[in-house]
C-alpha cells in the first residue's frame, strides 16, 4: 500500500466527520437544517440529478468493489 | 474505504427509515415549502421526491421504466465523465477506461436484478398482508382487516343523522372508513331498503330521512356509486 502524508488522511477524516456532524445536527434540529436524505430527495426530484446520483453511486461502488478490491476483513 | 461506504449507506438507511416512520398529529416546524412538500407526499402515499404509485400494472411499468432509464443514463454519464477525466486530466494506468466500463456494468448486472427481486418480494409480502398498493408498512392507515366491524348506516339508532355525506355518488368518503368497507356498506344499504322498504326503520322517521337516500332496491352498486369502486381500490 502506498504511503501518503498523514495530513491527507486527516483531511478525509475531517470531511467525513463534518458530514456526519452536519447530519446529526440536522436530525436533532428537525426542520431548520436540511438532512442528507432531504438533500438527496431534492436532488432526486430532478431527472438529471437522479442520473448524476446514480452515476456517483456507480463510481463509489466501482472504486470500493472493483478497482483494487480485496476482502473486506483482510488484515 | 469500505467502512466509510458502509457508514454513508447506514446514514442513508436511517434517513429513509425516518421518512417512512408514521408521523403523529403534532405540527412539524420548518420552512413552509418543505412542510407543504411533505404534506403532499403524505397524501400521495409515499415520501416526498418519490413518484406517487400509479394503480395496477401501470405502477410496475413506470417503476421499470424509471429504474432502467436511471441506470442507463447514470451509466452513460459516468462513462462520459471518466472518459473526459482520462483524456483531459490524467492518463491513469492499469486499463482504467476498460475497468470503468466493465466494472460498472458488472455492478449494474448485480444491482438491477437484486433491486427487481427486492421490489417483487416487497410487493408480494404486501399483497399477502392485504395492504393496498402504495401503502406504507406500519403507516397511519390501518389495513382493512384490522378495522372493527361497523353495522350498515341507518340500521342503528343515532346513525345516519345527516352529518354524513348523503349522496353516495358524491365521491367523498367517511373519514376512518376503509376502501374495502365501502362496497359492503353500500350492499347492506341496498339490501336493508329492499327488505324493510323505504318507510321502516329509524332512518325513515319523519325528519330523519336524508334527501337522496331513498333508492330503488333494483339499483346496482355501480349505479349507486359510479366510479367509486375503481377509485376506492386505488385511492391512497
Amino acid at each position: 500500500m502506498a504511503q501518503h502524508p498523514l495530513i491527507g488522511y486527516l483531511a478525509w477524516a475531517a470531511l467525513f466527520g463534518a458530514l456526519f456532524a452536519w447530519e446529526g445536527l440536522a436530525l436533532a434540529r428537525a426542520g431548520s437544517l436540511p438532512t442528507l436524505s432531504g438533500t438527496f430527495r431534492v436532488i432526486m426530484g430532478n431527472p438529471f440529478g437522479r442520473w448524476a446520483l446514480f452515476a456517483l453511486w456507480l463510481w463509489a461502488g466501482w472504486h470500493f468493489f472493483i478497482r483494487g478490491w480485496h476482502f473486506l476483513l483482510r488484515a | 474505504m469500505a467502512a466509510g461506504y458502509l457508514l454513508v449507506m447506514a446514514a442513508l438507511a436511517i434517513g429513509l427509515r425516518r421518512l417512512r416512520r408514521p408521523r403523529g398529529p403534532a405540527p412539524r416546524p420548518g420552512p413552509a415549502r418543505e412542510r407543504a412538500r411533505a404534506r403532499a407526499a403524505e397524501q400521495a402515499g409515499g415520501p416526498a421526491g418519490l413518484a406517487p404509485p400509479a394503480p395496477g400494472p401501470l405502477r410496475w411499468t413506470r417503476l421499470i421504466r424509471q429504474a432502467l432509464s436511471t441506470a442507463i443514463a447514470g451509466y452513460l454519464l459516468l462513462g462520459a465523465v471518466v472518459t473526459g477525466y482520462y483524456y483531459a486530466v490524467a492518463r491513469v494506468a492499469g486499463q482504467f477506461l476498460q475497468s470503468a466500463f466493465t466494472g460498472t456494468a458488472l455492478l449494474l448486472a448485480i444491482a438491477l436484478p437484486a433491486f427487481a427481486i427486492a421490489s417483487g418480494l416487497t410487493e408480494w409480502r404486501r399483497r399477502r398482508r392485504g395492504r393496498p398498493p402504495g401503502s406504507r408498512p406500519g403507516g397511519d392507515r390501518p389495513a382493512a382487516r384490522h378495522l372493527p366491524h361497523r353495522p350498515a348506516r341507518g340500521l342503528l339508532p343515532g346513525r345516519g343523522t345527516g352529518d354524513e355525506p348523503s349522496s353516495p355518488g358524491s365521491g367523498s368518503r367517511t373519514p376512518g372508513r376503509s376502501a374495502a368497507e365501502e362496497p359492503s356498506r353500500l350492499a347492506a344499504d341496498v339490501s336493508s331498503h329492499a327488505h324493510r322498504g323505504p318507510a321502516s326503520g329509524p332512518a325513515s322517521e319523519p325528519g330523519r330521512r336524508r334527501p337522496g337516500h331513498h333508492r330503488s332496491p333494483n339499483l346496482t352498486l355501480s349505479q349507486l356509486a359510479p366510479g367509486r369502486h375503481r377509485r376506492a381500490r386505488f385511492s391512497h
